[in-house]
């Protein structure tokens, strides 16, 4: 058959008129407006479009929508995507797609030979046999040889969108039972949003011939989609796929080639009071061997290729059911032209009305196919009666098979829904809602036409109803439908074949798989779908899952429904990465803080980065011919030699005021505050719950009742939620107000010997000598002629002014310092010389010696464990854990004996450097230049009572030795903050 | 400003004049009532009057706003230091980045930076309320002049960021 004679003359929901050029494996081919990709290949007679995931055996189309599970295409260009299914690409003018998992081509793949050694690599094959010398060495390889298709090596042009949408009601699929539910929804004034795959409304009606209202089905499809369209309340999503169920209601959606100009696909989480599940039911195939060759389709794809894109899949068909509806497709298919050469049908006793849609065709009632024959496709089956007895071959080159329908139940149970078998039907169908949902129509089980109809129609206005919306009732059509009655049929597989009878066409998963699992103790149809992957994937089970637990069920000869069945997954269609992400790409994959220095400090050429609570602040200012280590020293030098400035706005700073303020202080700090004075500031330390140190900083009285707490630039909006639940849960009766003003203050740190002269070189009108402006106190009034709070803390060991202004002030602020500063060689100064300065003071650092294990015991803070207070939060858990005399590490300083030796921040210290459990680690190293060397700190098993001795730091190529000292390595006394 | 493919525009707004009220309704309207619009009644409303907004945004929370240049006016009226101890007024002019959104798409664009719904019969003329913007936590109300649209706040030290997001949305 020529690809012109494929193509049917008539016909379809193609636009003949609009024909599209496209590539495919860098052939030219064309196809028409309203094709996929699927469809316009079997048109040019393309029978091979990939290769199996596993065993490489040439596969093509078996479905014509989501449920194909042989078809993966990379797209190129413009919409560039690793693993599309060929069955839902929609065809447009310039479109190039390549095959999957194949080379040079999938006629002649070079790794077919694998699937000649199919019998020698079953499933769990790989896990057993690539142990030694470890799996890593052999996965690349494997990962390379069998698989998917590769990332596209350059993104799709174009951007991703990600939208939120609200419904009152929403109704996934617009096939018969969604647009029902819909119209009913829909008539009572809720807000409804429906969404369906297709691009035209109709669902299965655009595959099939059926009626209502005494109209071609699809045209009351199209009827229903555009009144529906054109109402207010109704947002109709198409071309767009429902792939995720979460908590609360919360619907994922992909939407295909929005209208948006450059929106290459768009994301939808709607949000719905109420949910109507109307996503139909996909054909199961039956099992027999070889029943992924070329040829081999579902009997409702071969229906809708001839029916709804006008193709021709063969031109001799065989088809082999165990249920009505292949009747129906036989009937379509002959109609069209194919000829039918036979109907195998597994029943005994087929139903008269099934056998008028085909009079004349022969029926082979009561027989199966056992085998497809053909090596590149279909030429020939052979079929007879399955109790024993003489093999018949039929030529033919399509065979259309039908194993039954499984109701669409992944939505409804990625929502965590239950299920129950449906004799009936020999199908699993849905049982309970676990969230407020409905399922109606042919997902629901209903395989009637007219079932669907009603049963949408009551879905629709309960759920409506349950919104609180009126709905009316609004008649029922008339309709022409076709019966169906089933048998189930779980095997037809000849002995010997099973190693190519399939059952997760997707994953290479073949009934002796199965057999396999279940020998080697697999007995849970969860541990089957692990050991086999069947069900997994982007498939999830789609057209696999059935079969697999009924073939567990056949080979362990128990019923169906004891058996059991696999957790449904997202995604429930392949969903690009870019759609999830959205927007939220590039520089906002995550959130970013700037101060009104960024630029500035962009400006000087600062190396910038995240420092703690998304703040992005410069890490060193380098200059011309400089290395890090040099900027660093330098700005290192300038803060103890001189003067230095540096950002310090990022720091958490929140307002406590009420009659309780200090009852909070006193619960949370482990110190006492019930004696700071108004204008003072006291250091803090809070521990969690479990006595660990969550966080430090300086908190000043205002007044009475009024404080200022600061708190770690990273750990801020940890602190305001821990303050927040003691007074929202623990505390609900206290009388305090927090507000959080970390951004409406920013501060510029001025510290060294000279800054109290930058600061007199300001003009300030705060009387900043030392004894009337001491350590530990702030002070309000005007710095450089702005209003400004000043601090007088240090972080850095040296004398401070914290100097805060309003947020508009800041950059004005900044300039005046550098500038009054420039005469005492003030320098700008970075996170990295922060840390050394910090480092070799002893400071503690969250995250690095407060690292989540230790207490203020391990740090030697003891003198910050209140005594006096009855308790504070930690209190407790320090004083259990305390109790057991356990060695504890210890904060200490290392001095390697090297002075110039570096050792890795985060270095384990090990006994001896041996490889022995360690017994603490490094937290921090810096290179001093106040002592000229490097310098660490360090937490070490039981620490204070070895300084003197010698720990040793293990890396990967050398141990460190390093002498143990205090944690503090400039000004021990205080004597320079204090000054 | 950012001019899109969708019939909207974004812009960054000037420094608005906001104050953050904590207490008690009783005693909040005891110490600035007379210096404020009526309280609203409903959470995540506010009442306008006079260029003056004040929205309750939570259990005993209260935001004012005013354009900037009534802010040391306002802050005359408030007096945050002088406040009894069962108020918190607390001036946070600084803390806050405002944004416009409006024109024909505004609620197309607003869908695609917070999760909220925004149908007028959710979120009516008089909506106000915190919720999350751009993935971060922000201030949002509906903005009925000049034009329809959305008047939106994230913590100033963010501003950047929300730029940075429509730019990419809307570009």
């Amino acid at each position: 058959m020529t690809a012109a004679e494929r193509r049917l003359a008539s016909g379809g929901g193609i636009d003949r008129s609009r024909p599209l050029r496209f590539t495919f494996d860098g052939r030219p081919y064309r196809g028409f407006e309203g094709d996929t990709l699927a469809s316009a290949l079997l048109a040019e007679g393309v029978d091979i479009i990939g290769r199996s995931f596993k065993y490489h055996r040439p596969r093509g189309v078996i479905g014509a929508g989501v449920e194909d599970p042989a078809c993966l295409v990379e797209l190129a260009g413009r919409a560039a995507s690793g693993n599309q299914q060929a069955a839902t690409v929609r065809l447009r003018d310039g479109l190039a797609a390549t095959s999957v998992n194949c080379w040079p081509s999938p006629e002649l793949d070079a790794a077919g030979i694998i699937g000649a050694f199919s019998r020698l690599l079953p499933a769990g094959f790989y896990y057993k046999t690539f142990m030694w010398p470890g799996w890593r060495y052999y996965e690349p390889w494997i990962r390379r040889a069998a698989g998917l298709a590769a990332a596209p090596a350059t993104p799709a042009e174009g951007r991703f969108e990600t939208r939120h949408a609200h419904a009152d009601v929403l109704v996934v699929g617009a096939g018969p039972a969604g647009l029902s539910a819909a119209l009913a929804a829909a008539g009572s004034g809720a807000r409804v949003v429906l969404v369906d795959d297709n691009r035209v409304p109709g669902g299965a009606l655009l595959n099939r011939r059926l009626g209502i209202g005494g109209a071609p089905a699809e045209e009351w499809a199209a009827k229903a989609g555009g009144e529906l369209a054109a109402m207010d309340n109704v947002t109709y999503l198409c071309d767009a796929t429902a792939w995720g169920y979460r908590e609360h209601n919360l619907v994922l959606v992909v939407q295909r080639n929005p209208e948006t100009p450059d929106v290459i696909e768009r994301s939808w989480k709607v949000r719905a009071r109420r949910v109507v599940i109307a996503t139909g039911a996909h054909e199961r195939p039956l099992v027999f061997a070889n029943n992924d060759r070329p040829g081999a389709m579902l009997a409702s794809a071969v229906q809708a290729y001839v029916n709804r894109y006008a193709v021709l899949p063969g031109t001799t068909a065989v088809v082999f059911t165990n249920n009505d509806s292949a009747y129906g497709a036989a009937a379509d298919m002959a109609a069209a032209g194919i000829d039918v050469a036979a109907i195998v049908d597994s029943r005994k006793d087929v139903p008269g009305a099934a056998r008028a849609l085909v009079g004349g065709t022969e029926i082979l009632a009561g027989q199966v196919v056992t085998e497809a024959h053909g090596r590149r496709r279909v030429r020939s089956v052979s079929a007879g009666d399955p109790a024993g007895g003489t093999m018949r071959r039929i030529a033919c080159d399509l065979l259309a098979h039908s194993g039954g329908w499984n109701p669409v139940v992944h939505l409804h149970c990625q929502s965590r829904g239950t299920l129950r078998f449906d004799d009936t039907i020999a199908a699993f169908v849905p049982k309970d809602a676990a969230q407020p949902a409905a399922v109606a129509g042919a997902a629901a089980g209903l395989p009637s036409l007219g079932d669907a109809l009603a049963d949408g129609a009551a879905k629709g206005a309960g759920a409506a109803e349950a919104a609180g919306f009126r709905a009316l009732s609004r008649p029922l059509p008339e309709c022409r439908d076709q019966p169906y009655a089933v048998e189930p049929l779980w095997l037809a597989v000849a002995p010997g074949r099973e190693d190519r009878s399939f059952l997760d066409i997707l994953n290479d998963v073949t009934v002796d798989d199965v057999r396999l699992a279940l020998r080697e103790g697999y007995r849970s149809i969860e541990h089957v779908k692990r050991y086999t992957t069947g069900g997994m994937g982007f498939d999830q089970g789609k057209t696999g899952n059935a079969n697999i637990i009924g073939t567990v069920a056949h080979v362990k000869g128990i019923a169906v429904p004891e058996a059991g069945f696999t957790t449904f997954r997202p995604p429930y269609v392949p969903v690009a990465f870019g759609a999830v992400a959205g927007a939220r790409t590039g520089p906002v994959v995550l959130p970013f803080r700037h101060t009104p220095v960024t630029a500035w400090n962009i400006e000087q050429g600062a190396v910038m980065y995240e420092a703690g609570g998304r703040w992005r602040r410069p890490g060193y200012f380098p200059k011309p011919g400089e290395s890090f280590q040099d900027s660093v020293d330098r700005e290192c030098r300038s803060v103890r030699q001189r003067v230095g400035v540096y950002d310090g706005s990022p720091l958490g700073k929140f307002e406590i005021k009420g009659r309780d303020a200090l009852r909070l202080l006193d619960l949370v700090y482990t110190n006492d505050f019930s004696d700071l004075a108004p204008g003072k500031g006291r250091y803090g330390l809070m521990l969690t719950d479990d006595g660990m140190i969550l966080d430090d900083g300086v908190t000043f009285r205002i007044d009475e009742h009024r404080y200022l707490m600061t708190t770690s630039t990273a750990n801020a909006e940890t602190v305001n939620r821990h303050l927040e639940r003691i007074l929202q849960v623990d505390r609900r009766g206290w009388d305090v107000r927090i507000t959080t003003l970390t951004s409406e203050w920013c501060n510029a740190t001025i510290c060294g010997p000279r800054a109290r002269d930058v600061m007199k070189a300001l003009a300030t009108d705060i009387d900043i000598d030392r004894d009337a402006f001491p350590f530990m106190h702030f002070r309000s009034g005007s710095v450089a002629g702005l209003p400004a709070r000043v601090f007088r803390v240090s972080f850095t060991g040296e004398v401070s002014f914290e100097v805060n202004v309003r947020r508009r002030h800041f950059r004005s602020l900044w300039d005046r310092v550098m500038d009054a500063g420039r005469r005492f060689g003030i320098e700008p100064v970075g996170s990295e010389a922060s840390h050394v300065l910090r480092t070799e003071k002893g400071f503690l650092s969250l995250g690095h010696e407060a690292d989540g294990t230790v207490d203020p015991h391990d740090l030697g803070m003891s003198w910050i464990m209140s005594r006096k207070k009855a308790d504070f939060i930690g209190k407790r858990a320090v004083e259990i854990r305390r109790s057991s005399g356990e060695p504890r590490r210890e904060l200490v300083g290392l001095l390697p004996d090297d002075p110039e030796q570096a050792i890795p921040e985060g270095a384990p210290l090990t006994p001896g450097g041996s490889k022995r459990a360690s017994e603490g680690l490094t937290t921090a190293c810096v290179r001093s230049v106040v002592n000229d060397r490097w310098i660490a700190l360090a937490l070490l098993e039981n620490g204070r009572e070895r300084i003197g001795g010698t720990a040793h730091a293990r890396t990967r190529t050398r141990i460190i030795p390093a002498r143990i000292a205090a944690p503090c390595f400039h000004d021990p006394e205080g004597r320079l903050l204090r000054g | 400003m950012v001019e899109m493919g969708y019939e909207a525009t974004a812009s960054r707004a000037g420094t608005q004049a906001v104050f953050e009220i904590r207490g008690k309704q009783r005693d909040v309207a005891a110490w600035a009532g007379a210096r404020l619009p009526p309280l609203p009644a409903q959470p995540n409303t506010e009442t306008r009057e006079d260029g003056l907004a004040i929205c309750h945004c939570g259990p005993d929370r209260w935001l004012v706003r005013a354009p900037i240049r009534r802010e040391a006016g306002l802050t005359e009226a408030l007096d945050p230091d002088a406040a009894p101890v069962s108020v918190s007024v607390v001036p946070v002019s600084d803390s806050y980045a405002f944004f416009n959104v409006s024109g024909k798409d505004a609620d197309a664009v607003m869908s695609m930076v917070t999760p909220l719904d925004l149908h007028r019969s959710v979120f009516p003329e008089n909506a106000a309320t915190f919720t999350a913007v751009c993935g971060v936590r922000g201030f949002l109300a509906r903005r009925t002049r000049p034009e329809n649209g959305y008047e939106l706040a994230v913590d100033a030290s963010l501003a950047e960021m929300v730029e940075c997001w429509f730019a990419r949305i809307l570009g």
